[in-house]
């Protein structure tokens, strides 16, 4: 049956031209998104001042649960997430790898923010990148070489990286200002070292003695990580799992090669997560749209095919070789299709990554792999996409009857097969009931799962397409026959009798609105949400920022001695992991968390408290989003258990719950509770609340003069440089919606041009029998304008009915926020694709006499 | 606008009128005739079988005198209107007034009910179809009983007959027939040229058929005879087996022609 499918392929080549570009279409996003996933995994931001060792001994800086499950029960366990802070190693693991064969030395490396100052002014690293301090055995990691001058041997003493010391202008022997932990503190400069075989791109680097250098870093104990120098002639590959197996107890990791990076850079670590999360979704939302059109257009050519079918089965072909030959029809399209679709999937995978580059999503010096796995998964995946896909239109060829054969005009069959209507009916139903769970459960749980419906309604409009398109026939089918003459009334005669025609057009157009109008808007809306609880949850005047990684506590008290200053609060920007468990599925979610000094909290911050009191928010007690309460099951006085930025779990109570969870995260908790557990130690912001009519700006001005790098910003700027990460958020949902309209656009052009290039025949007929050009085509232009005008309502019903309890549940407003522009161009763009696709092929199909054009075979 | 030059007995009562004729395809050395200068004439209220060999030219006849291409030398007049210079509306509109058509095959349109498919072509026309000719048009096909039945539903025969209502529904000025038995039955294919004959008795209608059946054609009041592009005879009143002999000599004149 195989070489009659590929006979049929090669005679019938247009009515596979829309599932074989779909497919190509599928292949090119499924390797780009693999090749941004296998970066992802590889990871390999190169190191920098690790660069000299074997291997890194890092915390795991992500958490995954331990999920116990039966064993037939095949749910895969949920994904890790990332944790924000650095987790840090337990620096006595030193000592016992150093006994390992192979060690040459060890080194626990510590490491801090540490800020030269000159004039008054941070000197950060190279393009605004971080200063780091650390002991002086840590130069040997990368190595650093003194070029002047000796280690530093005394408390006062410190070492500069060359490019440093130039620019701060100092000398051996000399004296530098730096801030360590927010203050400034003056350092005698020991000596200049400069890094061997590496520059040094996005950090600059100092060195103390290892007491003071532990000190400095405050976490006794703890170290960022463990270098390992390997001795001469040692495999790398076998160190690291030597030292894999001694560390593996405590929870760090080995790591070597080109994953050193990631222990030195937690960004790149982030980066890394965030580009498997996104190719992940981008792929499988590709793959979920390449079925529902492949599905389409296959039915489509199936359909155009059925007398062909029918001859088939008339001369002896078995139903079981109809479906054979189907599925190898699909089989041969999805593997050309999927090996074409690679090269161009490739250049995407260029352009995204250069893209998210561009808009710091991911490092600049991060490297793309591209490696002969994401080709294998787009050529695997293509297939089983298109076999998959004709399953169910190979299922109603099958069903064939061989007098089909004999009749003479091709109507089609009315109505849909009674599994089609019943699995159609559950998604609808199910897409109903997922609708109104935002009543139930409350916050990201349910806006998580509300995100479902769009792809359960485009699904069940796929199915119950045809019903629809009638329905839709015979409502808007009646005002233009009355309205529009002769070419109405033509228009709506076939609308009615072609409603799967009609489906397999208005199936894309409903999923590009759909889709489109969800990814964007959710993330409007949540933006706007945000802001909204940002601006009306303030009660500042001022806030204070600082470009050296944080300011210190003292910042915050500082500031409060300003005269007209009436309460301040120090704020530290974290995560927390929260765990629970929904609808029998283990859940976890870092969420956003701030670490504050509650003493004059309600002065400064309005969280509009729902239950509780903030007053009594102290040491492990904590306030709670409602949304997060309400996900975790979480009554006012429950203990929960969470776990911290840097993973470390910790029993809190909840004594409060809030409203404004999109401005100021869903945990607010002492910073107490996380002194020792984020990176820094150091707020990321102060907030000042001014006594009524005081007026403070010189006075905090002045605070600049004693923490370098300080500034003084209004709550608008915070919230400005806030939402920034989310536009980023927003952005990325753009391309991610600009690839489904694209794909969409692709699938709506070749349907229509499918369907009517089909009916050369019919307008021959017509202009034969007396119809001039423009009848038809003012025949077909109705048509387009009926399919366009059912896509958009329904395009709008499905994205409504995602964004509205998305809505409800994230911000309590059932009004989602749809700025009118971008909606309008959304189904501008859609409108203009179904009419290009209605209008061209006409226009060509009139193109030939009619009397040729009739004599034609079908 | 429409050009609508109307000299009713300029024609001296031909419904269709080819003089001289030529259709050339090709340029230069590979040109070929297809038609080479016929010249005749269909009167008013006749039915005529057009016959010949495959490649004499009878589809192009047929296309030439219907105005569904131009010829390249000669001139078509169709009811008293000259077709060459028209456009394609303007002849669009001229088929629809004046001719009707009835093919093999795929003749209806299948969204639409019997009914419907008659009364298109006035649709088209911007006309509100007369229901007492509508009515009388269904009774002489004798479908008056399934108008809202669509194409699917009904037999070959019934089609054709559809068909057949639906190019007189426009009182043309002529019925062109491509081979409309071709696609049914011996039987059926009676019935439908009974049909044809009767209309052309009752009501006066101008029928041209192109056929390559002799039964066929042996129900028409002429047979002309194509070869290469030339008329080469014509039978009067003409039986089956006459018709059969012609042919028989024409498919061996044709080949010998042609070596």
């Amino acid at each position: 049956m195989l070489s009659l499918a590929l006979r049929t392929l090669r005679a019938r080549k247009g009515g596979f031209v829309g599932a074989f570009v779909a497919l190509l279409f599928a292949s090119t996003l499924v390797t780009a998104c693999g090749i941004m996933l296998e970066s992802g995994l590889r990871g390999g931001t190169p190191t920098e001042r690790y660069a000299g060792t074997a291997v890194i001994v890092a915390g795991q800086q992500s958490y995954r649960p331990v999920v116990t499950r039966a064993p037939d029960d095949h749910t895969p366990d949920p994904m890790p997430v990332g944790l924000p802070e650095r987790v840090g190693v337990d620096a006595g693991l030193a000592a016992k790898i150093r006994q390992l064969p192979g060690v040459a030395r060890t080194i626990a490396d510590v490491s801090f923010p540490a800020t030269a100052v000159r004039d008054g002014q941070p000197l950060l690293g190279p393009g605004g990148t971080p200063s780091l301090g650390h002991g002086w055995d840590s130069a040997a990691l990368t190595p650093f070489r003194l070029r002047e001058g000796h280690e530093p041997s005394g408390d006062a003493e410190v070492v500069l990286d060359a490019d440093l010391a130039g620019r701060a202008g100092v000398q051996v022997g000399g004296q530098v200002s730096v801030l360590v932990g927010g203050e400034p503190k003056s350092f005698q400069v020991a000596g200049i070292a400069e890094p061997v075989g590496v520059g040094l791109a996005k950090q600059s680097a100092m060195f103390f003695t290892g007491d003071q250098a532990g000190k400095l870093a405050g976490q006794p104990g703890r170290a960022a990580a463990i270098g390992v120098l390997a001795a001469n002639g040692a495999d790398v590959d076998e160190l690291r799992d030597r030292v894999a197996a001694v560390v593996k107890d405590s929870g760090a990791v080995a790591l070597a090669g080109a994953d050193r990076g990631a222990a030195e850079f937690l960004a790149a670590g982030e980066a890394e997560m965030m580009l498997i999360t996104l190719s992940t979704s981008f792929g499988g939302i590709a793959l979920m749209v390449a079925i529902l059109v492949v599905a389409s257009t296959f039915g489509l050519s199936i359909q155009q095919r059925s007398r062909e079918v029918a001859l088939l089965r008339a001369i002896g072909t078995t139903p079981r070789q109809v479906r054979k030959m189907i599925a190898g029809e699909a089989l041969a399209i999805g593997a050309v299709a999927s090996v074409l679709g690679c090269l161009p999937g490739v250049a995407l995978a260029h352009w995204m990554f250069g893209q998210f580059a561009q808009r710091g999503i991911v490092p600049d010096t991060m490297p793309m792999h591209v490696g002969p796995l994401p080709f294998a998964a787009a050529l695997v995946a293509g297939v089983l996409t298109a076999v998959g896909a004709t399953f169910a239109a190979g299922a109603r060829a099958a069903r064939t009857k061989p007098t089909e054969a004999l009749g003479e005009a091709a109507l089609e069959r009315p109505g849909i097969g009674r599994g089609r209507l019943i699995t159609g009916l559950v998604f609808l139903f199910s897409s109903l009931t997922m609708m109104l769970l935002p009543l139930v459960i409350k916050g990201d749980a349910a806006a998580a799962a509300v995100s479902g419906v769009v792809v359960f309604a485009i699904t069940a409009v796929a199915l119950l397409g045809p019903l629809i398109s009638r329905r839709a026939a015979t409502v808007l089918g009646g005002v233009i026959a009355r309205s529009a003459g002769v070419s109405g009334y033509l228009a709506r005669a076939n609308a009615l009798n072609n409603s799967r025609r009609l489906a397999s057009a208005i199936t894309p157009l409903v999923l590009a609105i759909g889709f489109a109008g969800t990814a964007i808007f959710a993330q409007t809306t949540m933006l706007a949400a945000g802001e909204a609880d940002a601006v009306a949850g303030s009660r500042a005047d001022a806030v204070l920022v600082s470009s050296t990684g944080g300011l210190p506590e003292e910042a915050a008290r500082d500031a409060h001695r300003v005269p007209g200053v009436a309460a301040t609060t120090s704020v530290a920007r974290t995560k927390v992991v929260a765990e629970y468990t929904m609808m029998g599925e283990v859940q976890v979610r870092a969420v956003e968390a701030q670490a504050v000094d509650p003493a004059e909290l309600a002065e400064t911050v309005d969280l509009k408290v729902l239950t509780g009191d903030l007053k009594r928010l102290h040491g492990n007690e904590i306030a709670m989003s409602d949304q997060l309460a309400g996900s975790m099951g979480v009554k006012l006085g429950d203990t929960v258990k969470i776990r911290l930025g840097d993973g470390t779990p910790v029993e809190v109570k909840a004594i409060a719950t809030y409203g404004r969870n999109l401005g100021f995260g869903d945990v607010v908790m002492d910073r107490v509770l996380v002194a020792g557990h984020t990176t820094t130690g150091l707020a990321t912001e102060v907030l000042v609340r001014n006594a009524p009519g005081a007026n403070t700006a010189a006075g905090l001005a002045a605070l600049a003069q004693r923490y370098p790098g300080l500034t003084v910003v209004d709550q608008a700027t915070v919230h400005a440089q806030h939402a920034d990460q989310q536009r980023i958020a927003v952005w990325v949902n753009l391309i991610l919606a600009g690839l489904i309209v694209a794909y969409t656009g692709i699938a709506v052009v070749n349907t229509l041009v499918m369907a009517t290039s089909a009916r050369v025949r019919e307008f021959a007929l017509l202009r034969l029998i007396g119809a001039t050009r423009r009848q038809v085509l003012r025949m077909s232009r109705w048509e387009g304008l009926l399919v366009v005008v059912t896509s958009v309502v329904l395009g709008t019903a499905v994205a409504a009915a995602t964004l509205v309890p998305f809505s409800y549940a994230m911000s309590g407003s059932p009004w989602p926020t749809v700025p009118p522009a971008t909606y309008l161009a959304i189904i501008g763009f859609t409108a203009l694709l179904g009419m290009i696709g209605t209008i061209l092929p006409t226009r060509l199909a009139l193109r030939s006499r009619p009397a040729d054009a009739i004599g034609m075979r079908e | 606008m429409r050009k609508r030059v109307v000299d009713g007995d300029g024609d001296g009562g031909f419904a269709v009128l080819l003089d001289r004729v030529s259709k050339v395809y090709g340029k230069g050395d590979n040109a070929v005739a297809a038609l080479d200068s016929v010249t005749v004439g269909f009167p008013r209220g006749t039915f005529t079988a057009v016959m010949g060999p495959s490649g004499s030219g009878k589809s192009t006849f047929l296309h030439c005198a219907a105005g569904l291409d131009q010829p390249t030398g000669g001139s078509v007049r169709l009811g008293g209107v000259d077709l060459s210079g028209l456009r394609e509306t303007a002849l669009t509109e001229l088929r629809r007034d004046r001719i009707g058509f009835v093919f093999q095959a795929f003749n209806l349109l299948p969204s639409l009910t019997v009914a419907e498919n008659i009364t298109l072509p006035l649709r088209l026309a911007g006309r509100r179809p007369d229901r007492a000719w509508v009515r009388e048009v269904t009774d002489r096909v004798g479908l008056t009983n399934r108008l809202a039945h669509r194409p699917s539903e009904l037999s070959g025969g019934q089609q054709q007959r559809v068909a057949i209502a639906r190019a007189l529904v426009t009182k043309p000025a002529v019925v062109f027939g491509d081979e409309p038995t071709g696609a049914l039955d011996t039987s059926t294919g009676r019935d439908v040229l009974r049909l044809l004959r009767e209309v052309v008795t009752g009501t006066g209608q101008t029928v041209v058929m192109v056929t390559h059946d002799p039964v066929a054609a042996s129900y028409a009041d002429k047979v002309l005879f194509l070869a290469d592009g030339r008329v080469v005879g014509d039978l009067i009143r003409p039986t089956a087996e006459q018709v059969a002999d012609r042919m028989t000599h024409l498919g061996a004149w044709a080949e010998a022609a042609s070596c």
